[in-house]
C-alpha cells in the first residue's frame, strides 16, 4: 500500500474507534491493534506500539479536564502506579519474547473478557465499610463531591487491588491497551472506591502506565511514525467528539453494538492466531 | 478544604497537560502532512517486524533530526512530547506532596517517576 492509502485507512478507522470507545466507555485502544493487524496487515508489535501512544493521548486529554474536579484519588493512583509501571516493564520483556500468533490469541481472549465485563459495570453507591488498617496506614481514605456535599469513603483490600493492578500494567504493555476495564475492576469492585472516583483515577493511571512501556518500545523501534501519526490523531479527534455528543446519545444501545463488534473482532484474532495467519 | 496554593498548582498542572497535548498533536500533524507530501506515493509494507532505524528510536537523535527537518523525526518528536506529559503530571504530584510535607507520598511519587525515567532513558 502507498503511504497515502495507509494513512487514510488507519485515520478513518481510528476516528471511529475513538468515537465508539469514548461513547461506550470501553476506550478506543481495544480495537486499534485489530484494526492495524486485520485491516492493514501490520505486524502486531508495530500495532501495539502505535496503540500505546494513542492510549497516552486520550488519557492525557481526559485527565487535563478532570484535574480540578476533586474526583480522582491521587494517592491511590500513585501508590498503585508503582504496581502498574513495574507490571508494564515485565510486560515489555514478555512481549519481546512472544510470537505474533500467540500475542494475537492472548489479545482475542482479553477482548472477550472486556466485551462481557462491559455488561456488568457500575458499582453500587453504598460505601459504608469500616476503615481498613493498611489503607489507613497509606492515608488512602478520602471523600468525593456529591449533590449533598462531600461524602467520605473507606478504601478496602489494598493488597488484592495491588496485585490486579500489577497484572493490568503487564497486559497494557503486552497488548498496547489502556487496561481500563481491569483497572476499574480493581478500584471499584475490589477496593470499593465510588464509581466516579474509580473512573477518573483509572484514567490518570492509564496514561502513566502506558508511558512506562512506551519509552522502552520507542527505543526498541516498535513505534513507526507513519502508523502512529494517523492512529493518534484519529483516536483523539474521535474520542473528543464522542465526549461532546455523549449527553445526546443513548449509550446503552451503543454499548451493546460495540460489545458485539468487539466479540466479532476477538473471534477473528483468536482464529487467525490459532491458524498462524497473523 | 484544599489550600489555595494547591488549587493554583492543580490549575497550572491542568494547563500544562492541555498545552503539552496540543503541542504534541500539532507537531505530529505537521510532521505527518510534510511526510505525506514527500513520500505519499511510496509503497510501505509492515507485515514483517524489522524495527525502526536508529534515528527514529534514540531520543537525542530524534530531536536533532527533527530540527534538521527530517519529517519522520518530526512525527517522533510529537510522540516524545506526548510521552512527556504523564511524566510532568507525576513530577507535579511530587512537588505538591513535598509542599504538603507528606514524605511518604514524596517517596512513592519519586518511585513512579524513576520507573518512568528509567523507561525513557533505556538503551538497547
Amino acid at each position: 500500500m502507498t503511504a497515502y492509502e495507509i494513512v487514510i485507512i488507519i485515520f478513518s478507522g481510528s476516528l471511529i474507534a475513538g468515537f465508539l470507545g469514548s461513547l461506550s466507555g470501553l476506550g478506543g485502544g481495544l480495537i486499534i491493534v485489530p484494526l492495524l493487524v486485520l485491516g492493514v496487515n501490520v505486524d502486531i508489535h508495530y500495532a501495539i506500539g502505535a496503540s500505546l501512544i494513542a492510549v497516552i493521548a486520550t488519557s492525557t486529554g481526559a485527565s487535563s479536564a478532570y484535574v480540578r474536579e476533586g474526583f480522582s484519588n491521587i494517592r491511590v493512583a500513585l501508590l498503585l502506579e508503582t504496581a502498574t509501571t513495574i507490571g508494564a516493564l515485565v510486560g515489555v520483556v514478555i512481549a519481546a519474547q512472544m510470537s505474533a500468533p500467540l500475542l494475537s490469541i492472548l489479545f482475542g481472549t482479553i477482548l472477550l473478557y472486556c466485551s462481557f465485563a462491559s455488561f456488568y459495570a457500575n458499582g453500587s453507591d453504598d460505601h459504608a465499610f469500616p476503615p481498613d488498617k493498611i489503607a489507613t496506614f497509606f492515608k488512602l481514605n478520602s471523600y468525593y463531591p456529591t449533590a449533598s456535599g462531600n461524602k467520605p469513603y473507606q478504601v478496602q483490600h489494598l493488597p488484592w487491588g495491588y496485585l490486579v493492578m500489577f497484572i493490568a500494567g503487564g497486559l497494557s504493555a503486552l497488548l498496547g491497551i489502556g487496561s481500563g476495564a481491569l483497572k476499574v475492576l480493581a478500584l471499584d469492585k475490589i477496593m470499593k472506591l465510588p464509581f466516579k472516583v474509580s473512573a477518573t483515577t483509572s484514567n490518570f493511571m492509564i496514561g502513566v502506565t502506558a508511558t512506562a512501556s512506551a519509552g522502552i518500545y520507542l527505543h526498541l523501534g516498535y513505534i513507526d511514525p507513519l502508523l502512529t501519526m494517523p492512529v493518534v490523531l484519529g483516536v483523539i479527534i474521535g474520542s473528543l467528539s464522542g465526549a461532546r455528543l455523549l449527553p445526546y446519545i443513548k449509550t446503552n444501545t451503543l454499548k451493546y453494538l460495540f460489545a458485539g463488534l468487539i466479540l466479532a473482532i476477538a473471534a477473528q484474532m483468536i482464529y487467525k492466531g490459532l491458524h498462524g495467519m497473523i | 478544604m484544599k489550600e489555595p496554593k494547591i488549587v493554583i498548582l492543580e490549575t497550572i498542572v491542568g494547563n500544562v497537560l492541555r498545552v503539552g497535548l496540543t503541542l504534541a498533536l500539532v507537531v505530529t500533524l505537521i510532521g505527518g502532512v510534510l511526510f505525506l507530501w514527500q513520500h505519499g506515493d511510496q509503497i510501505y509494507d509492515y507485515h514483517l517486524f524489522s524495527g525502526e532505524p536508529f534515528f527514529l528510536k534514540d531520543t537525542q537523535v530524534i530531536i536533532q533530526r527533527a530540527f534538521q527537518g527530517s519529517t519522520p523525526a518530526i512525527i517522533q518528536l510529537g510522540v516524545l512530547l506526548l510521552i512527556a506529559t504523564p511524566v510532568i503530571r507525576v513530577f507535579a504530584c511530587l512537588i505538591i506532596y513535598l509542599y504538603q510535607r507528606d514524605y511518604m507520598y514524596v517517596l512513592i511519587a519519586a518511585m513512579v517517576l524513576s520507573i518512568l525515567l528509567f523507561s525513557l532513558s533505556w538503551h538497547g
